[in-house]
């Protein structure tokens, strides 16, 4: 049984559409990641599962039951807010029994459980403390032992690692993952951050904004190797991966494309059309042997040099492109003639007015 | 002398004078209080004289003024009380999202709270004769409302309003429902709000004179008025008078001291940062 479900949903604020025809399937036990830049919805859409945001088309399930205009307590979901909503006038271990106590639970109940939630995430020792008093880290721990103390089906993030930072927040997403594979429930998280969406969901959902004008705002769903590896559509190709991928519009002729000097046959599908959109990630675009004539000419613009491997861009006739390789090979220096050369097994082809892939 | 030093200078010397001036009046008066009648009004003024208590001692026995100044303390007591009990709950519904016309109600509550009083007077007064309510403390702490209801419940949206969002919907996640998201959350949160809050609607009704005049005519008289009465048909009883307006001014003054941090605190906290 499906732990969350979109069917067909939009949702509005207004006049203004935000969602609009979402479908998608999260499997029990799936940590699925929404990622997309600001605006797409990401934050509604999973603010609509927990029912802090009306949906007015469509359906959405929980547990295989409609889910649209249910109470939000009564959803089987715990969501940790990007800000914690942790409540400041009471202690951690207030904040951790509040629901059980709104529902009547017994004192005692309570605060076995409180003690017990807390051991898990290791705020033992801190149950005290205001959330004032804390770390943002452990404020986030508190967050998510609150959701924890829940036991639900689905568990709701929304940006909880955007106030960390950057060393923390590699450590938290590890955490989380761990969490996760412990827990065995559903996850839904929110993030704009790829690097975040690609290690740790099972599956991603790329979102694009309706007010860039596009017709839906699901762009691709599938697991992050699908998304990297086979990206549907000139969004997604662009949207994911660090530095991002190379895209370039070349005219076809005679079934053909040219790179420079270099010639790329087309599939069938992309053959027929006057132009075609061509991508190729950074890591897959090489630099030719010295004197070799193959390629593209270009000439190097910036370096920058991580150390184990460096990131190059290049001016080119096709316009700025990105390389990225290891530190094993000589760096070239600045203002230096180089040669590119396309992987043809490595390129992504899309049509230029559709702007979908192209097999 | 450098120029951040010359301006700290002159912003103490305007300080001092400005805190001069108004605690001049004061200490005149206080002057009064404790002179007989000869040396209150010896011309140049004396600086120097011996203190009597005969004023505050005459002050202090008057069973007209000691009404008075309980009448005030119940009106004010009475007054906030009924301004919270109704302005909470109403600044809590106006902080939510979804309520149309908000900013046309909250301008009209502010407009009404900058209405003068006598306005009130005159159409109430009959309606208070007919209903028994003239001359009552209730009577007088219910037209109060018309002020202190509207700054009440300006001021608690302003607090309220300061409360994050997330708060509420994270409670409402754990199955509060909105009362008791107002008691568990906002008003914990908002309490130094309530207590600044608090402190300026008393303050507004212990110096109310013009509906206290028109609506009590006895039995309900404030403090102010018992102030005022010491300013006799044929003479004015300067040195009673005095030791009266000190006397009045006392709570207040009290008040303000020991709770000068919830003032200030609450005061800086949102409403009228
Ligand atoms: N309560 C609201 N009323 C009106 N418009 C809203 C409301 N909430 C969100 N929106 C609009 O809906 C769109 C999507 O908002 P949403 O918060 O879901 O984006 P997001 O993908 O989470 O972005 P971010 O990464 O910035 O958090 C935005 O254009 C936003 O302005
Ligand atoms: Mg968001």
């Amino acid at each position: 049984m499906a732990a969350v479900e979109f069917q067909n949903v939009g949702i509005r604020f207004g006049e203004v559409p935000v969602v609009r025809d979402l479908s998608l399937i999260v499997e029990d036990g799936e940590f699925v990641v929404l990622v997309g830049p600001s605006g797409c919805g990401k934050s509604t859409i999973l603010r609509s599962i927990a029912g802090l945001a009306a949906i007015n088309e469509g359906d959405m399930r929980i547990g295989g039951e409609r889910m649209n205009d249910a109470d939000p307590a009564a959803r089987d979901i715990a969501m940790v807010f990007q800000s914690y909503a942790l409540f400041p006038n009471m202690t951690v271990a207030q904040n951790l029994g509040f629901g059980l106590k709104i529902r009547g639970e017994a004192r005692a109940g309570i605060a076995r459980k409180v003690a017990e939630v807390a051991a898990v995430v290791g705020l033992s020792d801190h149950l005290h403390k205001r959330p004032g008093a804390l770390s943002g880290g452990q404020r986030q721990r508190v967050a998510l032992a609150r959701a924890i103390l829940r036991r639900p089906g689905v568990f709701l993030f929304d940006e909880p690692l955007s106030n960390l930072d950057a060393e923390f927040r590699t450590a938290m997403r590890a955490e989380i993952v761990r969490f996760h594979r412990n827990q065995g429930a559903s996850m839904v998280y929110v993030t704009h951050d790829q690097t975040e969406a690609m290690t740790m969901g099972d599956k991603i959902a790329v979102l694009a904004p309706l007010a860039a004008g596009h017709k839906a705002n699901l762009m691709q769903y599938g697991t992050p190797d699908e998304v990297y590896n086979r990206p549907a559509n000139l969004f997604v190709a662009r949207f994911i991966g660090t530095p991002r991928m190379n895209v370039m519009t070349l005219p076809v002729d005679g079934g053909t494309v040219r790179f420079g000097s270099q010639t790329l046959a087309l599939p069938p599908a992309a053959a027929h059309l006057g132009k075609v959109v061509l991508g190729q990630r950074p890591e897959h675009l090489r630099l030719a042997a010295t004197g070799s004539e193959s390629g593209l000419a270009g000439s190097v613009e910036h370096i920058e040099n991580l150390g184990h491997e460096m990131i190059l861009t290049l001016a080119t006739d096709l316009g700025p492109l990105i390389l990225r390789e290891a530190r094993s090979a000589k760096v070239p220096s600045l203002g230096q003639q180089v040669r590119l050369v396309l992987d043809p097994d490595h390129v992504h082809l899309f049509d230029p007015v559709s702007e979908q892939r192209i097999e | 002398m450098t120029r951040a030093r010359r301006a700290t200078l002159l912003s103490y010397a305007i300080l001092i004078i400005a805190g001069f001036a108004s605690i001049f009046p004061i200490l005149w008066i206080i002057g009064i209080s404790l002179k007989t009648q000869a040396d209150a009004f010896a011309m140049p003024p004396k600086l120097v004289f011996v203190p009597i208590w005969d004023h505050y001692a005459k002050v202090w026995a008057d069973a007209t003024f000691i009404k008075g100044f309980l009448n005030s303390l119940f009106a004010a007591l009475l007054g906030n009380l009924m301004a919270f009990a109704i302005g909470i709950p109403a600044a809590f519904a106006l902080n939510q999202k979804r309520v149309p016309g908000r900013a046309t109600i909250l301008a009209w509550l502010l407009l009404s709270y900058m209405l003068p009083e006598f306005l009130f007077v005159i159409p109430i007064y009959g309606l208070f004769q007919a209903s028994g309510l003239y001359d009552t403390v209730f009577g007088l702490a219910l037209v109060y409302q018309t002020f202190t209801l509207p700054f009440t419940i300006w001021m608690m949206r302003a607090f309220f309003a300061d409360v994050p969002f997330a708060l509420y919907e994270a409670a409402r996640l754990e199955g509060a429902k909105s009362w008791q998201i107002l008691l568990r959350v906002y008003l914990p949160m908002a309490a130094p709000g309530i207590a600044a809050t608090a402190i300026l609607n008393t303050i507004r009704i212990w110096n109310e004179l013009a509906i206290a005049l028109g609506l009590t005519f006895d039995k309900a008289q404030t403090v102010t008025l018992a102030v005022a009465a010491y300013r006799g048909y044929a003479a004015i009883d300067w040195g009673a008078l005095s030791a009266a307006a000190i006397t009045s001014i006392l709570p207040m003054l009290i008040f303000a001291v020991l709770a000068q941090r919830q003032i200030v605190g609450g005061l800086s906290l949102g409403a009228v940062k």
